[in-house]
């Protein structure tokens, strides 16, 4: 199953690269739905009835629920779909490239000495949350920074699965529901933030300082 | 039992603020069941401090010292800030800057909020302390942007953002803990405990462990206002209602310093106390050195009172970064000290903020003249934060400076104290020009609001109480946190 | 007995404190009240002072009160602490038998007089406990709470601008001292392994020299803020005119004195006999101080501003008693020494009396005219009799005159440092002794000018202005509080060889060493064998000024003839003459302004308003000024830099919260690669 966790640091990049919203979110439910992949081989292969619980939450939550509320989002607001830059395409795939050879350099070897997958979870998993901050510092919507926020949340739930093949089931249930409840409050404040300033751009909130 | 009790009875205070009907009814909910709050988070303290720690539900509620010392501050902060918000909420609503239905929404929040901060601290789950921190974003982002006005919508937002970034990291930590136990304890809620985790420190992996405490550390230290990770910190506590912003700055910062300690007293039983004691003096000492120019050149009185958060805040880390158990006894006799001193501040603030009709410092003068009994809390409270003699900030700042030196870390120390009276100079130079002076603009003298001053009087009985001398059992009680804390 | 006087002294005070607010309805009441009781309370506090400059050993009362169970605080009473408690007390007897007369103009003004009492009590209190403190705790809460009592005393009127500024100047400044007072503090505490006088009195054997330099400095610096010494001065001339004028007397006469103690608590029972240098920076300190001092008291037009300066000036005069005094004390001669030691001490006293006097005089004269401006005085002298002979006695105690005690300090330093140039066989020393010989003597001319002008601009001529003109005398409790300080002036002044005597045996207590030689008589200073007999009677000296005074003034005209007087008015170019036109404070002082222009830089601007232009000017404006060098070359500059910096760094915050995440992004990059 290694090959699945390069195929999720490989549709990040397609995230970087995205100029789409919609198409953004897309690939991120289709990155989601690999994780959820990862979660139901660990049950299967470990025999854990807990991880095949976890494995379906993050489907139906992260492949499914999370999408679709962004989705939703963007079609309610009627923003446009194209989405801005801080940084260009071409620098911004150098820099996570960056980062991915920074996680895989940095890190101490083998500090991970038993791991499901393969011998490199834990720097993917690092990089994929390096991206994924990159990502909400490089793209201006707010939108685009909840998906940031959510590809972080994967290389996380990665880690977690490859290295202790998930967290307790309470831990793991209580994950979810603030995972819903975040999404449920950028909601909102998207949609008031809209309201407010008529455009989901933050860089315009910038009036505090100092 | 009694700590499901306390969980219950905040919880249900914001439901039944919530449901029942009518203003007059919310607000007597609301402050009785604040008093209830109190009064039963005292009793449990005081059991913890008596008879030690504490367990319930096969383990999974733990509240030893520590945890009773935040559970305290939790509800006493609680307490003064339930009685002002409500002439305070009324007088927004008088004045326009909040609906009717919008104010009715405040105590359910508020309460939900108190109750997430004080779940954080009674779990003996690592996961589910991580589960409540990120709960308390949540609950109050909605609080930060109650205004629902520009400023207070890119503060929530800021808010949100910033801290659950911040605590995705966190989140990576306690994955490192995780992991590193489970080669011991296997897979299962035990790995998570606290409690076990303590028990089988010296055996975790060393190496996975400093990861680990790198990632809480940024990840907490989001959401504690340590430097250079406390950027949302003036923005949010600017903005959100005052009732919030000293809730925030007395309580919610200390909760995400609570996690942060927590590790670290992992990592000191795993003999890693150097390693973190080190990040821990770099952040305490960043953090209080960025306060200074903020303060000097503030022109909003509460970024100005968060900016002195971001400095307790390193303070406390600072203290903690000591190690020595005097250290310790001071950091955590601070986090009592600036919690009190912090949310009465607030409170003066937001009195002379509402009658001012502006945070904006240079458009505040004279508040003696139309204020005489606000001024003094807003004096004491300015003078305690600074570490002024005879209030109590100035014991802890005092202990955790001696510590210091007798740790022989003299140029930290000396920068400390240097420091901290550059922010005296900032912040008695605005509040000098706020307190005296002619009148700025018009403003009618009135009777002040009793219930106003009543609040503020709370948490003044302890800044004024603990700053001659510390009473035996203070010391007592501190020692057996800085016992916990220290980990050994 | 002694503990029950003091703690009744002290509690004397608390109630003081307390009633004010309690009583706080009928302001007049509750005022007079609050004073009388810590009137008392402060004659108890010199009752137990006397009983503890008896004191042979140290007398450690416990207090119960602790700090984080580190310590006990406690309360260490030796002869040290003893005679500034004293010194305080009679300050503050004096003082608070003046206010009963003095504040009640205030509550016609409408303003708190329970407030004030309230604050007045807090900073006596705050004052006797710093140099009662037995550790380091007890000692820095008091000496901040004096601080802070006496920085809102300050902004009792608040309304003008420069009075808030000068507060913020005051109580930042003072502040940065006491960092370094602490630093200097735990560094010692460090060593010593407590924070406990005994402790820290234990340590100075195994101190090494390093550490001690180091400690020394720290509390030059910090004290030294305190005390005003130049160049850490500023706040001085800013808040002791400000402040009301009961508490500038506190403050000038006394509170500033506490930094001595606080220094002296330092050299003597703290570190070890340091370097040369120790001394010889207090030298050079004291002689800038005197010097500057003085130079800027000439030039002051405003009365407490005079006064204030002069504070400042007297310090430096009395580092210099004390630079001198370490010097011979590192060289080992002890006597000598102690002679210096008796000398600054001396001056110290002195200086508490006669400054409380001057203060208080002034506070009369404002109280009477309501201006505080020099110029705009004149003629006081007819209207309040008393009030004019009591300043009189101050003014020539300031300007060290014979009999009065003012002449037996500043003799007695000039004579230590004469000591110091002629036994110490170093010319680096003997320079710097004679440096400081002729700064004193240079700073007697200069205070002279400036006592001549403060009393002849305000007390004699015709006055210049409507105020001054309806000046009448003011309350009797007034009255006595001047009588008795410039009674203690003539007492200090004319029984110099018993006094001396007791300073002496204080002395011998931290340096053991030497003895102070026996005297013969109550009027003669303790003479040296070794330098031959030195006899001084102060009231056959003063006795002689009079006398000369008057010969001069019937014997030239027998001798020269008598010159035949003709009075008739003033030729003024027509106009009719008015008391205007007379001689000013300023004018008399001008020649000091044009010699020292190098140092004052002083800007002049003369603008006119003409009816017809060029020769009929309706009205000519005159403002002058001088630049004061020491704020304008260092801490404006400071000041900006710290500003420019504070004002680079503040644009971190940017707004942006995609900035914010890249800095938690490089934060966290940092610190794993600090991991590996």
């Amino acid at each position: 199953m290694a090959w699945m966790i390069y195929l999720m640091l490989g549709t990040a990049f397609v995230l970087v690269a995205a100029t789409s919203l919609s198409r953004m979110v897309r690939v991120l439910s289709l990155q989601s739905a690999c994780l959820a992949l990862l979660g139901f081989w660990t049950a299967y292969r470990s025999g854990i009835g807990e991880i095949y619980i976890a494995a379906s939450l993050t489907f139906v939550v992260k492949a499914l629920l999370i999408p679709w509320i962004l989705l939703y989002t963007v079609r309610r607001l009627g923003v446009k779909e194209q989405v801005e830059f801080n940084f260009g395409i071409k620098k911004s795939l150098l820099l996570s490239l960056g980062f991915v050879l920074l996680s895989f350099e940095v890190l101490p070897p083998n500090i991970l000495h038993k791991e499901i997958f393969s011998g490199s979870s834990l720097p993917v998993a690092i990089s994929l949350v390096l991206i994924g901050l990159f990502i909400m510092i490089a793209r201006k919507k707010a939108l685009t920074q909840i998906v940031g926020l959510l590809v972080m949340e994967n290389g996380l739930y990665m880690l977690a699965m490859s290295a202790t093949m998930g967290m307790p089931l309470l831990v793991e249930i209580g994950i979810f529901l603030d995972l819903v409840v975040g999404a449920l409050v950028m909601g909102i404040l998207t949609f008031r933030i809209n309201q407010s300033f008529d455009s989901i751009d933050t860089s315009r909130l910038r009036n505090l300082r100092g | 039992m009694i700590v499901i009790v306390l969980l219950l009875i905040s919880f249900f205070t914001g439901i039944l603020a919530w449901m029942v009907p009518g203003q007059e009814k919310k607000e007597k909910i609301n402050v009785i069941g604040s008093c209830i709050l109190a009064c039963t988070g005292i009793v449990l303290s005081w059991q913890v401090f008596s008879m030690g720690t504490f367990y319930a539900i096969d383990r999974a509620i733990y509240v030893d010292p520590f945890s009773a010392l935040i559970i305290i501050v939790i509800v006493i902060v609680n307490l003064a800030v339930s009685l002002y918000s409500i002439p305070y909420l009324k007088r927004e609503v008088s004045h326009g800057l909040v609906t009717r239905e919008q104010s009715e929404k405040f105590y359910l929040w508020y309460h939900v909020f108190v109750t997430t901060m004080l779940s954080v601290v009674v779990v003996n789950n690592l996961g589910l302390m991580w589960v409540a921190i990120e709960a308390t974003t949540l609950a109050s982002a909605l609080l930060v942007g109650f205004y629902d006005h520009k400023h207070s919508l890119e503060a929530a937002w800021k808010y949100v953002i910033l801290c659950t970034v911040g605590i995705t990291f966190g989140l990576f930590g306690t994955i490192f803990t995780y992991y590193s136990a489970m080669e011991i304890l296997g897979h299962g809620t035990d790995a998570l405990y606290w409690t076990k985790l303590m028990e089988i420190a010296p055996r975790l992996d060393p190496s996975l462990l400093k990861l680990a405490f790198v990632f809480i550390l940024v990840g907490y230290g989001t959401k504690a206002g340590l430097a250079p990770l406390h950027n949302w910190l003036p923005d949010a506590h600017s903005q959100a209602p005052t009732p919030i912003s000293a809730v925030l700055s007395g309580v919610l910062l200390n909760c995400a310093l609570y996690g942060i300690i927590r590790f670290y007293s992992l990592t000191n039983s795993a003999l890693l106390g150097e390693f973190s004691q080190q990040l821990l003096l770099v952040f305490g000492l960043v953090s209080i050195g960025i306060a200074v120019p903020f303060i000097v050149l503030q022109k909003d009185i509460k970024r100005l009172l968060a900016y002195s958060s971001v400095e307790h805040m390193g303070i406390i880390a600072l203290g903690v970064g000591l190690g020595s158990k005097l250290a310790l006894m001071g950091a955590m006799f601070h986090l009592f000290n600036h919690a009190m001193a912090k949310s009465m501040f607030f409170m003066a603030v937001g009195n002379i903020a509402q009658k001012f009709n502006t945070k904006n410092i240079t458009r505040i003068k004279g508040i003696v003249h139309v204020m005489p009994a606000t001024v003094v809390f807003f004096l004491i409270g300015a003078f305690a934060l600074t570490g002024l003699p005879p209030f109590s900030i100035f014991m802890s700042e005092f202990t955790i400076a001696w510590a210091g030196f007798t740790a022989g870390k003299y140029m930290v120390s000396s920068l400390y104290l240097l420091f901290i009276a550059l922010i005296f100079a900032g912040l008695g130079y605005h509040v000098t020009n706020m307190s005296f002076g002619r009148l700025s603009r018009r403003v009618a003298k009135e009777k002040e609001n009793t219930w106003l001053l009543a609040a503020m009087c709370i948490p003044l009985l302890f800044v004024i109480g603990l700053g001659f001398s510390t009473p035996a059992f203070v010391t007592d009680i501190l020692e057996q946190i800085a016992v916990v804390v220290g980990g050994e | 007995m002694l503990a029950e006087l003091l703690y009744t002294g002290l509690g004397c005070l608390i109630f003081g404190a307390l009633a004010a607010p309690l009583l706080g309805t009928k302001f007049k009441k509750s005022w007079l009240v609050s004073i009388g009781v810590s009137l008392i309370g402060s004659l108890c506090v010199l009752g137990s002072a006397l009983q503890i400059m008896g004191l042979r050993s140290p007398f450690i009362l416990r207090l119960p009160l602790s700090t984080l169970g580190m310590i006990d605080q406690s309360l260490y009473l030796d002869r040290l602490s003893g005679f500034f408690l004293m010194v305080i007390a009679i300050g503050a007897v004096l003082v608070s038998l003046y206010s009963f007369g003095i504040n009640l103009h205030y509550s016609e003004a409408g303003k708190n007089l329970s407030y004030f009492a309230f604050l007045y009590n807090i900073f006596l209190l705050a004052m006797y406990l710093v140099v009662l403190a037995g550790n380091v705790v007890l000692f820095l809460i008091m000496w901040e709470i004096m601080s802070l009592s006496s920085y809102l005393l300050v902004l009792y009127e608040h309304e003008e601008k420069h009075v808030r500024q000068a507060g913020f100047i005051y109580v930042v400044m003072t502040h940065l001292g006491t960092v370094f007072i602490s630093i200097s503090y735990f560094l010692l505490a460090k060593a010593a392994g407590g924070l406990n006088w005994e402790n820290l009195s234990l340590v100075s054997k195994n101190l090494n020299t390093g550490l001690a330099n180091i400690i020394f400095l720290l509390a030059v610096i910090g004290f030294g803020t305190k005390a005003g010494l130049i160049p850490l001065h500023i706040w001085l001339p800013r808040a002791h005119p400000a402040a009301p004028t009961n508490v500038s007397a506190l403050m000038s006469g006394v509170m500033v004195k506490t930094a001595l103690y606080g220094l002296l608590r330092f050299l003597f029972t703290f570190l070890p006999t340091g370097p040369w240098w120790w001394g010889g920076l207090l030298l050079i300190l004291g002689a800038l101080s005197a010097l500057l001092g003085s130079m800027y008291a000439v030039l002051q037009k405003n009365l407490k501003g005079l006064l204030a300066y002069s504070t400042v000036e007297n310090m430096g005069i009395i580092c210099l008693g004390l630079g001198a005094a370490l010097i011979l004390r590192h060289f080992q001669f002890y006597d000598l020494a102690i002679l210096a030691g008796v000398a600054f001490l001396y001056h110290l006293m002195n200086h508490a009396v006669f400054k409380t006097l001057l203060f208080m005089g002034a506070g009369s004269i404002i109280s009477a005219t309501h201006t505080k401006n020099m110029d705009l005085l004149g003629g006081l002298l007819k209207r309040m009799p008393y009030t004019g002979l009591f300043f009189l006695c101050g003014v020539a105690s300031l300007v060290a005159l014979p009999p009065l005690n003012g002449f037996v300090g500043e003799w007695l330093i000039l004579k230590a440092l004469f000591n110091l140039s002629i036994a110490i066989d170093s010319l680096t020393i003997k320079a710097l002794g004679l440096l400081a010989i002729s700064v004193l003597a240079l700073v007697g001319a200069l205070v002279a000018t400036a006592g001549v002008k403060m009393y002849g601009s305000v007390f004699l001529a015709l006055p210049r202005s409507y105020q001054a003109e309806k000046a009448r005398e003011t309350s009797l409790s007034m009255h006595i509080a001047m009588g008795l300080a410039a009674f203690i002036c003539v007492v200090l002044g004319v029984l110099p060889g018993k006094i001396s005597l007791l300073l002496g045996s204080l002395l011998e207590l931290y340096w053991p060493s030497a003895r102070v030689p026996a005297q013969d008589g109550f009027w003669q200073l303790c003479n040296v064998p070794k330098l031959g007999g030195e006899v001084y009677y102060p009231l056959f000296l003063g006795l002689l000024i009079v006398i000369i005074a008057i010969l001069t003034w019937r014997l030239l005209p027998f001798i020269f003839g008598q010159t035949s007087v003709r009075r008739s008015e003033t030729w003024t170019c027509g106009i009719t003459p008015d008391a205007t036109m007379e001689y000013t404070g300023t004018g008399f002082t001008e020649p000091v302004r044009v010699v020292f222009k190098n140092i004052f830089l002083p800007t002049r601007e003369i603008s006119q308003i003409y009816q017809v232009r060029p020769y009929f000017s309706r009205v000519i404006y005159f403002r002058d000024n001088i630049k004061p060098v020491i704020e304008e070359g260092l801490y404006k500059p400071l000041m900006k830099l710290f500003l420019a910096f504070s004002k680079y760094v503040r644009r971190m915050q940017t707004g942006s919260v995609q900035m914010y995440l890249a800095y938690i992004l490089i934060t966290l990059v940092i610190l794993l690669a600090t991991v590996r």
